[in-house]
């Protein structure tokens, strides 16, 4: 079945009074909205209280939603607001301090070694980045999302989207290799 | 010919180039091995990306979002008649002090107690609660009103 129809589904036993569907409506989403808050966030308890207020909001406006519309792209715009909103009002320190334990499903060969490594330097550098660029690569790689959907999430125009995904993905090699080389010097 | 710039090259890894951007981008590649290394990191920063997978919040996060949810469901559905408190307070207010005003005008003292009564009521000036308790009131009942509206406003997402 269609992941949309599955949503819409789920939201019209939700409004039949159905209060089991909640749970299963937070089960399919709540990974993909902590990560958006995550990355944005850098902080797992702070990523989970966005995301927990996003699915209360959701849950306090699913009568105003159009059910012809796909859910992910109006709840995935409510967890974005969330987490910037929560970004705002983070101190300038947090986040920064929390080192990820990263978790990988991937078994320990000498090439997922490397593939470890690599992901977890791409998370490190990712840190660096600012919200608005965290977000576009997170949109765009972690749910295969099309460029007007992260326009319909971000409330931004798909071509500005585009620029600013590209610019995103370029700030994040730059990162990756200024890091690289400073890992090269501290062997000297 | 000239070299794929990073846009383009973006292009070229979202498979969303043109045909002649792939032509150009096919010859740079087997010709000039700076290109190709610039282009092989970047491709593998896109591959890596697209690795990457969802995170996952605490065990409890489930949990502490139904319980949330229900806890805000009973809190709205008690704070019901708790909202329309103030509203009930002033407009029996506003009755009793008509009430009051009127029919102290109109009686006959029977009694001490009534004698008493409209001797308060002589005593109070009808200019007075026209213009000072009635707006006062009125003040009141904006102020109750606009408050409730702000957070029903800010409630919305």
């Amino acid at each position: 079945m269609n992941d949309n129809l599955k949503d819409i589904q789920l939201i019209e036993r939700i409004l039949a009074g159905e209060t089991s569907a909640y749970r299963a409506l937070v089960q399919r989403h709540k990974d993909f909205a902590f990560t958006v808050a995550y990355r944005i966030l850098n902080h797992r308890e702070e990523a989970e209280e966005a995301a927990q207020d996003a699915f209360l909001q959701a849950f306090g406006a699913l009568k105003e939603f159009n059910q012809t519309a796909k859910f992910t792209t109006w709840f995935y715009r409510i967890v974005f607001n969330a987490a910037l909103g929560a970004k705002r009002r983070q101190k300038p320190t947090e986040g920064i301090t929390e080192i990820n334990a990263l978790a990988y499903a991937v078994t320990d060969t000498q090439q997922n070694l490397h593939k470890k490594e690599r992901i977890k330097n791409i998370q490190r550098a990712m840190k660096q980045l600012s919200a608005d660029d965290v977000t576009m690569i997170t949109l765009f790689y972690l749910r295969e999302h099309s460029l007007e959907e992260i326009a319909e999430i971000t409330g931004i125009s798909a071509e500005t989207i585009k620029v600013k995904l590209h610019r995103a993905r370029k700030r994040l090699a730059d990162i990756l290799k200024k890091q690289l080389g400073e890992e090269v010097n501290n062997l000297y | 010919m000239q070299q794929l710039n990073d846009d383009e090259l973006f292009e070229v890894l979202d498979g969303t180039a043109t045909d002649e951007l792939q032509q150009r981008h096919r010859y740079w590649l087997e010709t000039n091995a700076a290109y190709q290394e610039y282009f092989t990191e970047l491709s593998q920063l896109h591959h890596d990306l697209e690795m990457m997978h969802l995170e996952s919040p605490s065990m409890a996060f489930e949990n502490n979002v139904i319980r949330q949810w229900a806890s805000e469901k009973s809190l709205s559905k008690r704070s019901v008649p708790i909202r329309w408190i103030p509203f009930l307070f002033i407009g029996t207010m506003l009755l009793l002090t008509w009430v009051g005003v009127y029919i102290l005008g109109d009686t006959q003292p029977t009694n001490l107690w009534t004698e008493q009564l409209k001797g308060w009521n002589q005593s109070l000036n009808p200019t007075l609660i026209q213009q000072v308790l009635l707006p006062l009131n009125a003040v009141l009942f904006l102020l109750i009103a606009e408050r409730i509206l702000r957070k029903r406003l800010n409630q919305e997402p």
